[in-house]
C-alpha cells in the first residue's frame, strides 16, 4: 500500500477515536519508594504528589486503612521489621475528592509499612506496595513496560540487576535523590499466578544492609505462596 | 462554551460561530496542522481554509464528536496544501511509510467506499487495543508525531515506544487479513 493510501485511510477513522488521541505530554508518576515517603510524611492525604512538578496530566492519591489485599494479609511480624501502617490508594486524577475517589480510582495499589528498631528515627523502614495488574494503570505505576513486562528505571535510579529467584525475576535497583543522598533499595517482580506487581523498599544507607535486600524479598514472597 | 452550543451557533449562522472556534478550538486546529506542515504561512492558511470549509459543512452536519471531526477536517486540508506545494515535514511521510510497510501486500483502495471499509477495520481495531496503545498509534500514524514526540507525549522512553508500536502495527496486519481485506 502506497504512502498516499495510507494517509488518505488515516483520514477517514473515526472521529471518536481522534478525540481520545489528543493527549497531553505526561510524566511517569513516581516509584512507589518514593510515594511511600510521601505518604509517611503526609499520613492520609497526598494529592498531586505523584505526578510532582509534572507540567502535564496530574494524578493524586487519596489513602485510607486497609488490612488485607487480594486474601493476603501481611503479619505483624516480617523478620525483624513490625508492622507500623497499612494503606490502601486511591489513584484519582487531581481535584477529585475523597468520597468520589473510590468511584474514579484508576488505580488502588495497598501499602504495608514496617519499622525495625522500634521505629526509632534511626532504625530502617521496609515499605512493601502490592498492586493488580489486570487494571491497565498498574504498567505506569510499577514502571514496567506492559509489552515486555520488563522493569524499566526512573532517572534516579541506578544499578539495575535482574536476579532469578524462586521462578521469579526480581528486578533490584537503588533510588537516589538528586542531591546524592541513597534514600532506598528497591525490588520489585511479578507474581502473575495472583495477578499482582510487588514492589519492596527499605530506606537505609549501604551500612544498614549487610545482607541486602533478598532476604526481605523472600519473606514477602513467602507470604503469597 | 460546550460543543453542541458551538454548532447551534454556526446553524443559527451567528457571525460569532467562527470566533468562538477560533477560541476553542484554534490552537488544537493549528497543533494538527503546524504537524502536518513545515511553513507558518501554509499553517495559516490551512486555517483559514478549514473556517470556512465548517462554515459550509454545519449546517447540514451535526458531528457527533466534533473535536476528532474538526481534527480530521483540518488535517485533511493540510495534507492537500503539502501535497499542492511539497513543503510538509519529513514526520508526515516517514510515519505514513512506516504503517505502509506493516501493511505491504495490500493494494490501495480503488473507491471512496474502500477507503471508508478500510478504515473502518482500521478503527475496530484499535477500538479493541488499550488506550495508551491506540493513543500512542494515533500520535503517531494520525497526527504524525515523530517517535520522540510520540514517547514524551505517552510518558515513555523511545525505545519502548518503537516497541509498541511495532507490536501494534503486526497485530492490526493480522487483524485485517483476518477481515479479509490484507
Amino acid at each position: 500500500m502506497t504512502e498516499h493510501a495510507i494517509l488518505e485511510v488515516m483520514d477517514h477513522l473515526d472521529p471518536a477515536l481522534i478525540e481520545q488521541a489528543d493527549v497531553k505530554k505526561v510524566r511517569k508518576p513516581s516509584r512507589p519508594a518514593r510515594v511511600a515517603v510521601i505518604a509517611a510524611c503526609m499520613c492520609l492525604l497526598v494529592v498531586g504528589a505523584a505526578f510532582a512538578a509534572s507540567a502535564g496530566m496530574r494524578y493524586g492519591m487519596w489513602a485510607r486503612a486497609v488490612s488485607e489485599i487480594d486474601g493476603v494479609k501481611f503479619p505483624k511480624q516480617l523478620g525483624e521489621f513490625s508492622l507500623a501502617g497499612t494503606r490502601e490508594f486511591y489513584v484519582v486524577p487531581d481535584g477529585v475528592s475523597f468520597d468520589d475517589a473510590p468511584l474514579s480510582a484508576v488505580y488502588r495499589p495497598a501499602e504495608f509499612s514496617y519499622v525495625s528498631g522500634g521505629g526509632l528515627p534511626d532504625g530502617r523502614r521496609l515499605t512493601v506496595d502490592v498492586g493488580k495488574t489486570d487494571p491497565a494503570y498498574w504498567s505506569v505505576y510499577f514502571s514496567f513496560d506492559p509489552e515486555t513486562l520488563e522493569f524499566i528505571p526512573g532517572e534516579n535510579d541506578r544499578d539495575l540487576r535482574a536476579v532469578e529467584t524462586r521462578g521469579r525475576t526480581v528486578y533490584l535497583y537503588d533510588s537516589e535523590y538528586p542531591d546524592g543522598e541513597l534514600v532506598t533499595h528497591s525490588a520489585v517482580w511479578l507474581e502473575p499466578e495472583r495477578g499482582l506487581c510487588i514492589s519492596l523498599s527499605l530506606q537505609g544507607g549501604p551500612e544498614a544492609l549487610p545482607d541486602g535486600v533478598m532476604p526481605c524479598v523472600e519473606l514477602v514472597m513467602d507470604l503469597f505462596r | 462554551m460546550t460543543d453542541q452550543e458551538l454548532i447551534d451557533l454556526f446553524f443559527a449562522r451567528s457571525e460569532q460561530a467562527v470566533s468562538a472556534l477560533q477560541a476553542q478550538y484554534g490552537p488544537y486546529c493549528r497543533a494538527v496542522a503546524g504537524n502536518l506542515l513545515s511553513d507558518i504561512r501554509d499553517v495559516d492558511e490551512c486555517l483559514n481554509d478549514c473556517w470556512l470549509a465548517v462554515w459550509r459543512a454545519i449546517p447540514p452536519a451535526r458531528p457527533e464528536h466534533f473535536k476528532g471531526w474538526l481534527g480530521a477536517v483540518v488535517r485533511n486540508r493540510a495534507l492537500a496544501i503539502g501535497r499542492e506545494n511539497g513543503r510538509r515535514p519529513a514526520t508526515v511521510g516517514d510515519s505514513a511509510l512506516e504503517l505502509a510497510a506493516a501493511l505491504s501486500g495490500a493494494a490501495d483502495p480503488h473507491s471512496e467506499a474502500e477507503y471508508r471499509e478500510l478504515a473502518a477495520a482500521v478503527s475496530r481495531f484499535l477500538w479493541t487495543e488499550r488506550p495508551e496503545i491506540r493513543a500512542a498509534f494515533l500520535r503517531r500514524y494520525w497526527y504524525a508525531d515523530s517517535v520522540e514526540d510520540t514517547a514524551a507525549r505517552m510518558g515513555w522512553s523511545v525505545s519502548k515506544t518503537k516497541s509498541a508500536l511495532f507490536r501494534v502495527r503486526n497485530r492490526l496486519r493480522d487483524y485485517l487479513k483476518k477481515e479479509r481485506l490484507l
